[in-house]
């Protein structure tokens, strides 16, 4: 069964007098439960493609299905809505909330979801056990390392239980042997059930995912789904 | 709005506020300084046009005066019996002047006489320089303190007599002696009372030869605002005279307020400026400095209202600390002032602040509040989300 399926999917960037063609008539289908690792060299049209899939930015043209429902039918609060509840994103650069500890970084998204306080606290815990930081539920971002940092990030996109969840090299900023260790966790979570997608830069990273999609220019180059 | 999705703006309003502490608590300190501007500036001209319409009530006009059109008022002595046995009627004062020629070792000067039935007013005793005011039934005199020494402002003449000498009063038909009970006057003079002379009323009735007449009757009564229906009260007794409130005699008190409502008007709006300007300073620099946080937060689910509602409650939080300690330091200089009151030519001078004009500052303030804080979180609200997050 197929989460995401994109169908001529284009988005075009206007700069000055240039039109940029970031995505260019790009067909996806993506199965639910799937660990897909997206690559492409700088320029390629990853990150446009996660921001679409994330429901961040709109297409210019094409049709995007998430979860069998059209997207282009979504106004900007049902794309809120859906980005609360079925999907997870996690950030390039480090994206958590200065001057809250790990716990409230995790139960900060449930509250929007009107989650009583008592059960996302208890979810909260789950997550950050989950991504191995059980023992670090009251460090503030600053005293984190940078791969625990995007441990944090990630128990955070899983608190509200998203059917997906996207990652935007999430692993640049980390050392080999961390980001490894974060794609692991990602095969983890796609175990469970969850379809998880990353950008990689390094190709032994995105090898790690079970199918992978190779941008150049906006399009598909290859595929191996 | 939720009770979880409220907590999800407090939590992070409450942060920026919370994250520097020393810029919150200078902005707090500015609004608190802004609602004291806001509220000191009426409440002193409150307090001023009351002192001075207290003067005018004690020294000219009672609360309602009767006074002659033509001449004097004759029969004074029914109708001031008439009036006091009306309701809300506290006193009723004969007054009767006449012009009149002072003279003390050999100087002179012309003075307005007057003669005055309520010698224990306490708007003649608490006016007292030296000595006492007038005593029922003696034969002495009060003089105005223009007469006791050299004045610029003064429209008389100082003959240089002092409490205890004898002030010699005459006109074409007599000339009459008077001890000097005591110095009467004002700082500015306002009311007339530091350059005219007074008598028991009987004294000079007697003095002058006029029976049963006043120029002017004025009755004080227990609650001033009913005086508009003690006119009414009073026109249906047939009186001869024309009879006014307090209120329409207190022109100058009337041109006081309508002149300083104009700055007052100028002052709370610059108040008010000095109010946006700080808080919406600094939450124009939170939403800069937070424009990455907020696109991340709408990515994780937040809507675009909720990221107005985190500032405007930053907003609210940094007015209603403001106001709360405005109204302190309002509540403390107020007490001080009461105790202390400034002294002025029309009298000391207090301030005066009404529930209302302590109401109005303080929403006044509040919405100035949510107004600095929506207008920077409505600009970063309207900046797409790919925009925000890739604001490194």
């Amino acid at each position: 069964m197929k989460i995401i399926e994109a169908e001529n999917l284009t988005k075009t960037y206007q700069m000055g007098e240039v039109e940029v063609n970031a995505v260019k008539n790009l067909n996806l289908g993506i199965e639910k439960g799937s660990f897909v690792s997206v690559m492409g060299p700088s320029g390629s049209g990853k990150s446009t493609l996660m921001h679409l899939l994330g429901l961040l930015d709109m297409p210019t043209d094409g049709e995007l299905v998430i979860s069998g429902r059209k997207t282009s039918d979504l106004n900007e609060r049902h794309r809120a809505e859906m980005r609360l509840k079925r999907i997870g994103l996690i950030f390039q650069f480090y994206s958590l909330l200065t001057g809250f500890d790990s716990l409230q970084q995790v139960i900060l998204p449930q509250m929007l979801d009107n989650v009583k306080e008592e059960r996302a606290r208890d979810r909260a815990k789950e997550c950050l056990k989950k991504v191995g930081l059980g023992d670090r539920i009251d460090h503030k971002p600053s005293e984190l390392s940078g791969g625990q940092r995007q441990r944090v990030a990630v128990a955070r996109a899983l608190a509200g239980n998203p059917n997906i969840l996207l990652a935007d090299e999430s692993t640049s900023q980390l050392d080999t042997e961390t980001s490894k260790k974060i794609m692991e966790l990602y095969r983890d979570i796609s175990n469970q059930g969850k379809t998880v997608i990353t950008v990689n830069h390094e190709e032994e990273l995105g090898e790690m995912a079970d199918r992978k999609i190779w941008l150049e220019d906006g399009k598909l180059k290859k595929r191996n789904i | 709005m939720k009770l979880s999705k409220a907590r999800f703006v407090g939590k992070l309003a409450l942060r920026d506020i919370k994250e520097d502490k020393k810029v919150s608590a200078i902005v707090i300190l500015m609004l608190s300084f802004s609602f004291l501007n806001l509220v000191f500036f009426p409440a002193f001209i409150n307090g001023l046009s009351l002192t001075f319409t207290n003067s005018i009530i004690e020294a000219q006009t009672g609360h309602v005066s009767i006074e002659a059109e033509n001449g004097r008022l004759s029969n004074v002595n029914s109708l001031v019996k008439k009036i006091s046995r009306l309701e809300d009627t506290e006193k009723v004062e004969k007054v009767i002047r006449v012009r009149s020629t002072a003279s003390y070792e050999g100087e002179s000067t012309p003075v307005t006489l007057v003669g005055t039935s309520a010698n224990q007013f306490t708007g003649y005793t608490s006016k007292m320089r030296s000595g006492m005011f007038l005593k029922e039934d003696s034969s002495e005199a009060v003089v105005g303190q223009f007469l006791t020494d050299e004045s610029s402002i003064s429209r008389v003449n100082t003959i240089e007599i002092e409490q205890g000498r004898v002030l010699t009063l005459r006109s074409e038909n007599y000339s009459q002696e008077y001890k000097v009970r005591g110095v009467i006057g004002t700082d500015g003079g306002l009311g007339g009372l530091s350059e005219q002379v007074y008598l028991n009323y009987d004294n000079l009735e007697e003095l002058t030869d006029n029976q049963n007449e006043a120029d002017i009757l004025k009755i004080f009564l227990n609650n001033r605002g009913a005086a508009e229906d003690f006119k009414n009260r009073l026109q249906e007794l047939n009186t001869r005279g024309e009879v006014k409130t307090w209120k329409e005699q207190s022109n100058l008190a009337n041109a006081i307020n309508s002149t300083f409502s104009i700055v007052i008007s100028i002052l709370s709006l610059v108040g008010y400026i000095v109010a946006l300007a700080a808080t919406g300073v600094v939450i124009f620099i939170n939403t800069t400095k937070r424009v990455r946080e907020m696109g991340i937060i709408r990515a994780i689910g937040a809507k675009k209202k909720q990221v107005i509602q985190i500032f405007v409650l930053e907003g609210l939080m940094f007015g209603l600390a403001g106001v709360l300690i405005g109204n302190l330091m309002t509540a403390g200089i107020d007490s001080y002032l009461s105790a202390n009151p400034i002294g002025s030519p029309v009298g000391p001078i207090s301030t005066q602040i009404s529930s209302q004009l302590l109401l109005s500052r303080s929403t006044g303030m509040l919405l100035t509040s949510i107004i600095a804080g929506f207008i920077p979180a409505y600009i970063i609200s309207k900046t797409e989300i790919i925009r925000t997050i890739e604001n490194r």
